[in-house]
């Protein structure tokens, strides 16, 4: 009986022990070189119908609203990029972001074009259709399954395009220097990237190109009073590309929690959708070919899984309801439980692409974070990428999954009384709204982590 | 008589109680949980409530009626296991002691099935935690 006794609390330890241990996946990690690149482009149109319309809750900004009219169409697009033997499709969509649980969806309908690997991300326009479930009436989901199922075939299409257009080229890299006074931070300290990064595909056949944008702000240049669907300024910034350069062009965030957004430039909304994309599609234009560098045809690519504390409550009940399907698991937390989501670092030759999955703040990848803060802040990502030797960093928001903002915890704070429901004035006058979008103040410490470990092995 | 040798027979009673019993704490979670905006909305027509609010409400609930419920299994196991070794000495003894037995079932059958809910996982996540919290909330004066 004694004995029996002992062997159930050795069990009851090792099982507490390794349920402690269970935070981060095995790194899996591929790489290839090649003579070039292969790259290919697809695009796919998430067509709505005016009677569709009305099922649909537009993202970003109310509970509950309908779009009232279409302005443009969301797309579906996907970039096929290849050195060597091993490959990675980029699949993006215009819409606010979507769930793993939709990334695995398109994992699988993808499946069968054998890419090495699929990464899945949204622009976050606040002008489409609510894709996340956050936007319906009060805790109702708000995601329609017509659409979504839309929204899946359409990146499965781009896909199979992208597969069918591949060619052999050269891959180049340049930033254009945007200003300043274009972007604003919605909450002190005022930190984020103003630049536009192009990656520029360079068909050997002299045929139209590809280029991928990478820029830090929220798309939602239309503000919260639109309601009609739209693809904001993404998608008249790559429109105007294509016109004047022939090439195909797409949009991918950068670091935009903070939050990051372009200021207000022109009035009414629709002409300051337009105005912005033409201010960005001339950031674009501007990069001279001469200062661009050329991409060595290297490809590493490293994936990890992890799991994240979650604090937020808000997040619990919508899990409960049924609206965000992400994976849990028992931890220790304010809720009790853990979100498990992945981070992908794509090397392109010397460019370090950090696939973040949600809205990260500036200031965790290149500092400039309030000092003293209320915690300690984790590495810099930029500080962990330079340890490893890597050359450029570049960071690509909502990547295949989303979390909400991942907040510094030095700058971390919720409401007392309603953590994560309602929001706080810090001392600042500061509005603490990221944080009720969170996960938890521990998120940033997993990404730096997680990150990290990334790095080491991608540069191993 | 001391010791009252029972066959196969006298085993077959408790074992139908048992996985009766078993079986409703299995699917009373599952039952609830789908079933509650339907509970809101008889609750609204009963007792007269606010129609709006009743709407609200079930319209919210009502998005549990495809949820993954899973009811605990260790906690099944126990209460099958339980009943049975009680139906058995039940059966041994007096009647008097079925008596008692059946009394005792009746009171525990309801608290069983409510810890049944309360253990459960309503989509991943165990329903005693979210209610918790949730009570915790209205507590603080949240809602």
């Amino acid at each position: 009986m004694r004995y029996l006794k002992k062997l159930t609390v050795l069990l009851l330890t090792v099982l507490l022990l390794l349920s402690g241990c269970a935070k981060r996946s095995e790194p899996e990690v591929f790489s290839s070189s090649g003579d070039s690149w292969t790259v290919g482009f697809g695009r796919a149109e998430i067509t709505v119908t005016d009677d569709e319309r009305k099922g649909l809750y537009i993202a970003g900004y109310n509970q509950g609203w309908h779009p009232t009219g279409l302005y443009d169409q969301s797309t579906a697009w996907a970039v096929w990029l290849q050195a060597g033997e091993e490959s990675t499709l980029l699949i993006g969509v215009d819409c606010v972001a979507l769930s793993s649980a939709h990334v695995e969806m398109i994992r699988e309908r993808t499946a069968h074009l054998k890419s090495s690997s699929v990464n899945v991300y949204a622009t976050h326009s606040h002008a489409g259709a609510d894709t996340l479930g956050l936007w319906g009436p009060l805790m109702v989901d708000g995601k329609n399954d017509a659409f979504m199922e839309k929204l899946v075939d359409a990146c499965v299409l781009a896909a199979e395009d992208a597969v069918a257009d591949r060619r052999e080229g050269e891959l180049r890299f340049g930033t254009a220097e945007g200003e300043i006074e274009f972007l604003r931070d919605s909450r002190d300290p005022q930190a984020f990237d103003p630049d536009l990064h192009q990656l520029r595909f360079v068909p050997e056949d002299g045929e139209a190109g590809v280029r991928l944008y990478i820029y830090g702000a929220h798309a939602e240049s239309l503000r919260g009073d639109n309601m009609m669907l739209s693809r904001d300024f993404p998608g008249v910034l790559c429109d105007l590309v294509e016109k004047e350069t022939g090439d195909r062009a797409a949009f991918m965030p950068g670091a935009i929690g903070g939050l990051i957004m372009t200021q207000v430039i022109a009035e009414p909304a629709f002409a300051n959708l337009n105005r912005t994309g033409q201010k960005l599609a001339e950031y674009a234009l501007s990069i001279d070919p001469e200062e661009e560098t050329v991409i060595e045809p290297e490809l590493v690519h490293g994936r990890m899984e992890f799991s994240v504390p979650l604090d937020n409550t808000g997040f619990m009940f919508y899990k409960f309801l049924g609206i965000l399907d992400k994976k849990v698991e028992r931890a220790e937390s304010a809720t009790g439980y853990a979100l498990w989501s992945e981070m992908t670092v794509l090397r392109l030759g010397e460019l370090t692409l950090a696939l973040i999955p949600g809205e990260i703040f500036p200031e965790l990848v290149w500092g400039g974070a309030r000092e003293p803060g209320l915690a300690e802040d984790p590495p810099l990502l930029c500080d962990i990428a330079e340890e490893y030797g890597a050359g450029k960093l570049l960071v690509v928001g909502l990547a295949n999954d989303e979390l909400g903002y991942i907040v510094p915890p030095s700058d971390f704070l919720v409401n007392e009384t309603a953590p994560y429901l309602d929001r706080i004035e810090d001392q600042y006058g500061e509005d603490h709204y990221e944080e009720t979008n969170s996960v938890g103040p521990e998120c940033a410490v997993v990404i730096a982590e997680t990150f990290e470990a990334l790095m080491r092995a991608v540069n191993e | 008589m001391k010791n009252k040798n029972l066959s196969a027979v006298h085993f077959l009673i408790p074992a139908i109680l048992s996985v009766l019993t078993t079986a409703l704490c299995a699917i009373f979670p599952s039952a609830f949980v789908h079933g509650i905006g339907s509970l809101i909305r008889l609750a609204g027509k009963t007792f007269g409530l606010k129609s709006t609010d009743i709407k609200q409400f079930s319209e919210i609930f009502d998005q549990l009626k495809e949820a993954s419920v899973l009811p605990p299994v260790w906690l099944l196991l126990l209460v099958f296991a339980a009943c049975f070794a009680a139906a058995v000495w039940a059966r041994k003894g007096k009647k008097g002691r079925r008596i008692a037995v059946a009394v005792i079932w009746l009171l525990l059958l309801l608290p069983l099935m409510l810890l049944s809910l309360w253990f459960s996982n309503v989509n991943d996540l165990q329903y005693g935690i979210v209610i918790s919290a949730l009570i915790c909330m209205v507590m603080a004066g949240v809602f």
